[in-house]
This record gives C-alpha cells, structure tokens and sequence, in this order.
C-alpha cells in the first residue's frame, strides 16, 4: 500500500462497484419503466399539469420535505395504511411523470403520500392550513406561511370570491376592511397537493384488504389479497 | 512577568501542556509491527454468509420491482387478483398491448378520432355474439364503417398469424374492458370460425360482407 | 555467496532522504489552512444558529412566519448545508492538506492558490445560503444549496485537490501511512459525487422515479466517503503521534480499510420505503456488516494507545477529542447496526431517530475528530500557544452533543412508537395527545443541546480569534498602536 496507483485503482473498482450497482443499474431498469395500462384503460400515472409543477416548485423551494414524507409503508410495518395515509404502499412509480421528487425522511408532520384522497382536505381547508395551520388542526406545529397570501383591501365593499373565510381569532394582524387572498404560488402548492393521490392499486403496489380469499383460490395461504383494481401484471 | 502584546506574547492562564511549536514536535507516526488476527476473517467469512443468507431471503432476488417487505415478485403475483374468469382478460390485454391492436385503437381504447374507430363502448365489439368480433380479428376489415355514431373509413390487417388461444384471450378482453360488458370468447369459437373462413385467403372484410354473417340474438 | 551480497548492500551508503524540519512544512500551508480554519469555525456558528432557530420555530410555529427567508423549511436546510460544506467540508480540506503535507514530509503545494481556493469556497457557501433564502433550494439530503453554485464548489475543491494532490506525489517519505489512503480516497470521491449531484440532480434533469436514488447516493458517499475518512485519518494520525508509539498494525489497517470502504459504498438507503426493495435491504445488511471493519479498525487504536504514554498524551489538548471522538465512531457502528435490524426499523423509521443517528456521526464522530485536528494543528501552524484552555469548549460541546442527539434518538423511539400505535391521534385533540406534540419535549431537549454547542463555539472562536490576533501582531504587526499611530 505504498503505491499511489494502487490505492487509485482500489478505490477507483470501490467507487466504480457502487456507482455501477446503485446509479448505472437503476438508470438501465428504472429507466425503462413506461406508465401503467389500468384496467379503466387509463395511463398511471397520469403526466403534472403546469399549476401541479409549479406547485411542486413551491413545496422544493420551503422544505416542505424536512417534516413530511412521501412514502408509505408496506401494510404490517407500521401503522401508516391504518393511519390512512394512502391506501397502499407508495412505490418509485408514482413518481414517474415527476419533475422532482422529494421522499423526506422525518416525519415530523404527517405523511403526504395521499394528502389528495383525503375527504376533509378540500382547497378552502389546505389554504386555510397554509394561512393558519392552528385554525385547521389544533396545536399544530406546522408554521404559518402569511407569505403565500395577499391582504388586500376590500373593494366596492363585497369580498372576492377566493378570499379566505377566517374566524376572529385568525385573523392574526389583517386589519377590518381587508380580506386574505391566496396568490398563485399558494394556489398552486395546494393545486399539487390535492393531485397527490396514490391510490391506484398496482402490480407492486398492491391495494391489500383482509378479505378472506375463498377455498378454492389460489391464494388462499394467505388471507390478504388485492383489490381488483389493480393493473394487469406488467411483470417483467 | 507581564507579556509583551505587541511582540505578540499571549499570557497563558496557566501552563498548559508543552510547548507546541514544530520544531519540537513529535515524529510523525509510522505504523508498527502487529499482525492481522485470524478472528477478524473467521468474523468476516461469517459476517458475508450470514449476510449473503439474508439478502438472499429478504432482497426479492434484487428484483426491481419488488418493493421492500415483499419477498419476491411471485408472492406479489399471488396477491393479485384471483378471479379465475380474468385469466383470459388479463392474458388479452398482454396480447393487446403487444403492441398489436392497441397501437391503433390505443391503450385505452378510444381509437384515433377520424382515423381508427374506438373499441370502447363500440357497438360491433359487444355484440352478444362474437361472431363478427373474430372475423375482423381474424381478417381484418375495410371500407366505411359506422362506430357509434361516426363514420370511419381506412383498413385493418387481419390477425390471422395469432394463434386461436390468443385471438380468443384479446377477444374476451376487448370485449369486457373501458366499461364494455360482453361476454367471454373462448378457442373452440375461435377454431370454428378459423375453419369455416379458411378458403378467404386473407381477404379484408367489409361491413356489407358483415351484415350477411348469421348472428345470434 | 549470498551473505557477500548482502555484505556489499550494507556496505553502501544507504540513500539518505533529506526530509525538511517539521516548522518549514507548517510554515508552508500557514496562510490557507489558517483561513480555512477561522472561516470554518464561523460557518459552525452560523449553522448552529440557524439551527436553534429552527429548533425554536418548533414551540413558537408563529415565530418570524411573514419572513419568508426565514420560514423553518429554509432555516433546517441552511443549519444543514453550512455545517456540511461551511464547515465540516472547509475543516476537513485544511486538515487534509496538512496531514498530506506533514505525512508526505514535504511543502505544500500550491499554497498560495490554496488562498484563493478557500476564499471561492467560502463565497460558494455564501452564495449557497442567499440562495436558499431567496427560495432556489434544491432540496435533497445533504445537497440543499441550490445547484447553480455546484460549479463553484468544484472549481474551488479543484484548486485545494490538485494542492493537496501534487503534495501527495512530491512526498519523499516513501512509506504511506493509513491516513493518507483515507484522505486520498476523500479527496477522490468528492469531485465524483459532486459532479454526479450536478449533473442529475440538477442540471440535466432524470426522470422522477430516479432521482431519490441518485440523492440518496449522494448523501451517503457525501458523509461515509468524504468525509468520514478525513475523521478517520485524523485519528489514525493523532493516536500514535501523541502515544509516541507506532500504529500496532500495518495489516489490520489495510484489511480496516478496504472493508470499511467496500461497506461505505453502499450503506444510505435503508431509511427508504419507497425504492426498490432490494436497495434498503442490501444498505441494512452492509451497515451490520460494517460492524467487521469496524471493529478491525477500532482493535489497531486500541492496541495503539491503549495505556500507552497516557500521562504523555493528556498533555495535548486534542486528545480527550479524539478519545471522544474515537468511542463516537464505535458508537455510531452500533447505532448503524441497530437501524439495520428491521424489527427496530419498524419503530423507528422515518422518525428523529434518524436525525439523531445522522447528528451522532456528524458531530460526535466527525466534528470531535476535526476539532481535535484543529487543536492540534493550529498552534503549531500560528507558533503560538492556545491563550486558553479548551475545558470550556470540550465540556460545553460534549453536554451539548449528547443532549441533542440523546434526545432526538429517544424522541424517535417515542415518536416511532407513537406513529404505530392507531389510539393516538397525529395532531393533539381532547382525548389524547398527538403524535407531533409528544416528539415537542425531545426537540426542546435537544434546542438546549444546541445552545451548548453554541457557546462551545463562541469558545473556540474566542480562542482561535485571539490567537490570531497575537499572530498577525507578531507576523507583521498589523493592529498593533505602532501601525495604527
């Protein structure tokens, strides 16, 4: 080990293993990867629309991903299904139309893989959560984002019809007369938020429920099975 | 005795430890003469089987689809759905997506407006009987067509090559899936059909020709 | 016949190396390393404070919310970036230089572009910071900053590597020591991994579904290959030295070596439930075994320094930090075993656990290396004596380090537990308190850790700084009253 070009060489095979096993080979198998054919006959996923993008850009550019995640966990590794955080577990293929993609590791808010398919969160409550999280969820800890918004005057005495319905004590320091108006990074953020729904069963994202197969089924070792809305095996 | 700040002498709170300048530095260290216990490779040796047992059971045969916590792609196969009347479905939208029939009708069956007629929600692909489904299949079609309530007007080849099993699976598959309701096809229709229009040598259908074909109610 | 030859050999004059006095070689990297140094410790502040401002944000979610530079996503991203490339990168460099100098016997190379190196590296960090304020964060572990100021990184690392490697091939001590294989493979990864993180994660943009794994990557080689080496020659450096005793063994640090590599290449991506299962599974199994090179490497400390000239190496200040910092690197391969384990994983996946686990590494293991190599290596670069002791800084940032990351890691258990069980709500309600406000108390743990840290630095800063102070005083007399008069 006295040889500089040893060492060179070692760690170069060292380096080259690694970045052949983790970057070159995913980039071969990944890669290829094409869109699902459901049984609806529609693609998934399905490409981001322009407001969905930019949306995103707006979850990037705050951190949102230093609190949430995006990534359910397979049914019987916690309770994250039960939790109902989406209703399988989340692969890289729900990320595939995807500009970016933002995994998150801590969560020290709740996971947002399937913030879209849940019932009460509906355009008014993401962007009154955005205004106020504490006027939504009771002690939060989620900080406020004021920056998002627009106080404005109200004009000709009759409030716009985008501007937020806030309770007295919300209202924080946006004086009589003048309403909250959401901008475009905020409608856009809640805009990707609510397109966040992966939901579809898949091949490797099976939708597990505890029905218990019939005798004569195949599967029937196992009491969980798959919901029928799951694709044909794209298996390779 | 009081230090001289503008020598640049700091007074030292107490003594700390020698002086650290490098001229009185220790030798720079160089490596001994110990050996290589033996035990660090039994560890090793046992450390990479333990670890090659366990990737072995639990890394889905490093298959790229299998997400973690599952154990390979055939215990995910056994969590699909297991309706045995979706056998030939499943197997026809394989067949259809080939790409032979989907690469003009599409992947969701809408067709091309204009072009190729839509298969979704096509009166001709959900005929109670299937008679003239797998003769276009078979022999493919030309001329004017009406399809839900638009007219169409190029060519289709004939799928003659495929074998009876596969017309019947992509037959049943078109026929049940994007909302259509019709029943299954199965081989022997198939193979009876094959038979009586062997003699066409391959010659496209038209829809007058279709007409005349005798059709169940 | 044979003994004539050998009589002959050792009839000849053996060639003699004239290695240069130990002083010249300081003399030589004086002026870069010095700024590395200073800008280094100051970035450490920043991040710090940026860090207990986000730690504070977590009580008060009100605090500073109209100032969107300023909002907790930002501010957690800011803390991270500038203790990774302000200051654990910027240390790191310097102190691999002068162990390539110093271990080579030879002059720095290129010292004074080294100069512009270090001021390009520290406008890159800067720049880095703005951005991530303004909103241009590109956000990826370990690779916030956004990746337009990536460019300017690696022109400035291109500088301080082509230094430190041209020092490497001019050594005239021919025998390598083990801490040089660690640094030359540190200063080898990081241009790769930097380019990598440019060209994919930013520049040309990869399909979605590929990039978590690119970052991932990343974020690993970043910690276990870059920087984690320069720790480890700093310990593999200072225990003999201040031991005055050899490394025990030649062979068990190659075998240390080649493992702990090999491991390191692929460990990172267990904490992941959303990439291909094999990944995580094949990163857990790797951690464990990385208990193997561990331990090898652990044992050739040991049987350095164990007892050995104890009375001799108390007498350092670096020491009680690199007997820290030593045990923290044990410590952390048990810590990577335990997330590996997958029972525990389910508990404490995706939970501060993680942050904490990441903490221990980052300050216990690397930081305490890197403030040992700085106690060590500044006096004698300065010629003068440390003004005061570091019982202040070394207690303070002990308490400190054990605070923050003790709590984060029971945090986690309380958090990860929490998360699984169905009867506690996520957000606080009448009947039950919430997931997130049970970790609150763990988070205010570990804010005070921080603040510890904090006046740890100011320690260190104080001292660094009045060193400095009487350096320039005796160097060129710059704000001496002679000058100023």
């Amino acid at each position: 080990m006295n040889n500089g070009i040893l060492i060179f060489i070692g760690v170069l095979l060292t380096m080259l293993w690694s970045w052949y096993g983790f970057v070159v080979n995913n980039f071969r198998t990944l890669g290829k990867v094409e869109p699902d054919t459901l049984l609806t006959g529609e693609r998934y996923p399905t490409g981001r629309s322009g407001a969905q993008n930019q949306g995103q850009e707006v979850y990037r550019a705050n951190g949102c991903a230093s609190c949430h995640t995006m990534q359910v966990r397979v049914k019987g590794n916690g309770a994250d299904i039960e939790r109902g955080w989406g209703k399988r577990n989340t692969v890289l293929r729900d990320f595939l139309q995807d500009d970016h993609v933002f995994l998150g590791q801590v969560r020290v808010g709740p996971d947002l893989a399937g913030i879209g398919t849940r019932p009460y969160a509906t355009r008014e409550w993401h962007l009154l959560h955005l205004w106020d999280p504490r006027s939504v969820v009771p002690n939060s800890l989620m900080p406020r984002y004021p920056y998002l918004f627009e106080v404005r005057k109200i004009r000709g005495g009759v409030p716009s019809r985008d501007a937020l319905q806030l309770a007295p004590q919300f209202r924080h320091d946006v004086p009589e007369g003048s309403e909250v108006v959401p901008t475009a990074e905020a409608n856009s953020l809640v805009t990707y938020l609510m397109s966040l729904q992966s939901d579809v069963g898949l091949f490797d994202a099976p939708v597990l429920t505890n029905r218990v197969a019939s005798a004569a089924a195949p599967a029937a070792q196992t009491n969980e099975t798959a919901e029928t809305n799951a694709p044909a095996a794209t298996n390779q | 005795m009081k230090p001289d700040r503008k020598k640049g002498e700091v007074k030292p709170k107490r003594e700390l430890h020698p002086p650290v300048r490098s001229g009185a530095d220790d030798p720079e260290p160089s490596t001994g003469a110990g050996g290589l216990p033996v035990i660090f490779f039994i560890l090793l040796a046992l450390g990479l089987f333990v670890g090659m047992v366990y990737l072995d059971n639990h890394a889905g045969g490093f298959n790229p689809v299998v997400p973690r916590a599952f154990e390979s792609s055939n215990q995910l196969t056994s969590l699909m759905p297991v309706d045995p009347n979706m056998v030939d479905f499943y197997a026809g939208m394989k067949v259809y997506n080939r790409p032979t029939c989907g690469a003009c009708h599409q992947p969701n069956g809408m067709g091309t407006p204009g072009t190729f007629p839509p298969l979704a929600g096509s009166e001709w692909v959900a005929e109670k009987d299937p008679a003239r489904v797998i003769r276009i299949v078979l022999d493919g079609l030309t001329g004017p067509i009406q399809v839900k309530g638009a007219a169409y007007n190029s060519q289709m080849p004939g799928w003659r090559m495929l074998t009876d099993e596969e017309i019947a699976q992509v037959s049943t598959y078109i026929r049940k899936a994007w909302g259509n309701n019709a029943g299954p096809v199965t081989k022997d229709q198939v193979a009876k059909i094959r038979e009586e229009t062997a003699n066409r040598n391959g010659t496209l259908w038209t829809v007058d020709e279709l007409m005349k074909v005798p059709v169940a109610q | 016949m044979t003994a004539h030859t050998t009589e002959v050999r050792a009839e000849r004059p053996a060639k003699t190396v004239v290695y240069p006095p130990p002083q010249e070689i300081d003399y030589s990297c004086r002026k870069p390393l010095l700024l590395l140094f200073t800008a280094s410790v100051a970035w450490l502040i920043v991040s710090l404070l940026f860090g207990i401002l986000a730690a504070v944000k977590m009580h008060a979610p009100g605090m500073l919310a109209d100032v969107a530079a300023l909002t907790y996503g930002r501010v957690a991203a800011i803390s991270s970036s500038t203790l990774l490339y302000g200051f654990l990168s910027q240390a790191g460099i310097a102190i691999a230089l002068w162990l390539f100098a110093r271990n080579g016997k030879t002059f720095l190379v290129l010292p004074n572009a080294g100069i512009g190196g270090a001021i390009l590296w520290n406008i890159a960090v800067l720049a880095g910071v703005l951005g991530i304020m303004r909103g241009g964060m590109n956000h990826f572990p370990a690779y916030e900053m956004p990746y337009e100021i990536t460019p300017v990184f690696l022109v400035a690392f291109l500088i301080l590597g082509l230094s430190g490697l041209l020092t490497f091939v001019a050594r005239t001590e021919r025998e390598v020591y083990p801490s040089l294989w660690f640094l030359f493979t540190a200063f080898f990864v990081f241009p790769w991994i930097m380019t990598v993180a440019y060209t994919l994660l930013g520049r040309y943009d990869v399909r979605g579904i590929f990039e978590p794994i690119v970052s991932t990557w990343f974020a690993n080689q970043f910690v276990m290959l870059w920087l984690a080496p320069i720790a480890l020659a700093v310990i593999f450096y200072l225990l003999p030295k201040l031991s005055g005793q050899p490394l025990y063994s030649r062979p068990l640090a190659i075998f240390g070596f080649w493992l702990y590599l090999l491991g390191a290449t692929a460990s990172g991506f267990q904490n992941y439930w959303a990439l291909p299962g094999w990944m995580p599974t094949l990163s857990a199994t790797v951690n464990a075994l990385l208990a193997i090179p561990v331990l090898a490497i652990v044992y050739n400390w040991v049987k350095t320094s164990w007892k050995h000239n104890r009375a001799r190496r108390a007498k350092d200040p670096a020491n009680k930090y690199l007997v820290f910092s030593a045990w923290a690197f044990v410590i952390g391969g048990i810590l990577g075993v335990i997330l590996s384990c997958p029972a525990f994983d389910r508990v404490i996946g995706m939970t501060v656990f993680v942050q904490g686990s990441a903490m221990w590494t980052l300050y216990a293991f690397i930081g305490m290396a890197f403030f040992a190599a700085i106690y060590h290596i500044v006096p004698r670069l300065t010629e003068i004596d440390w003004p005061r002791t570091n019982k202040v800084h070394f207690a303070l940032s002990v308490a400190g380090i054990v605070l923050v990351t003790g709590a984060l890691l029971l945090g986690g258990i309380v958090q990860g537990s929490a998360i699984n069980d169905l009867n506690i709500p996520f957000a606080t309600n009448a009947a039950a308190k919430g997931v997130s406000n049970r970790v609150v108390p763990f988070i205010g743990i570990s804010t005070i850790g921080l603040i510890l840290l904090l006046i740890a630095q100011f320690a260190l800063l104080a001292n660094l700084a009045t060193m400095m102070k009487a350096y320039c005083y005796r160097c060129c007399g710059i704000g001496s009253r002679e000058v100023a008069r």
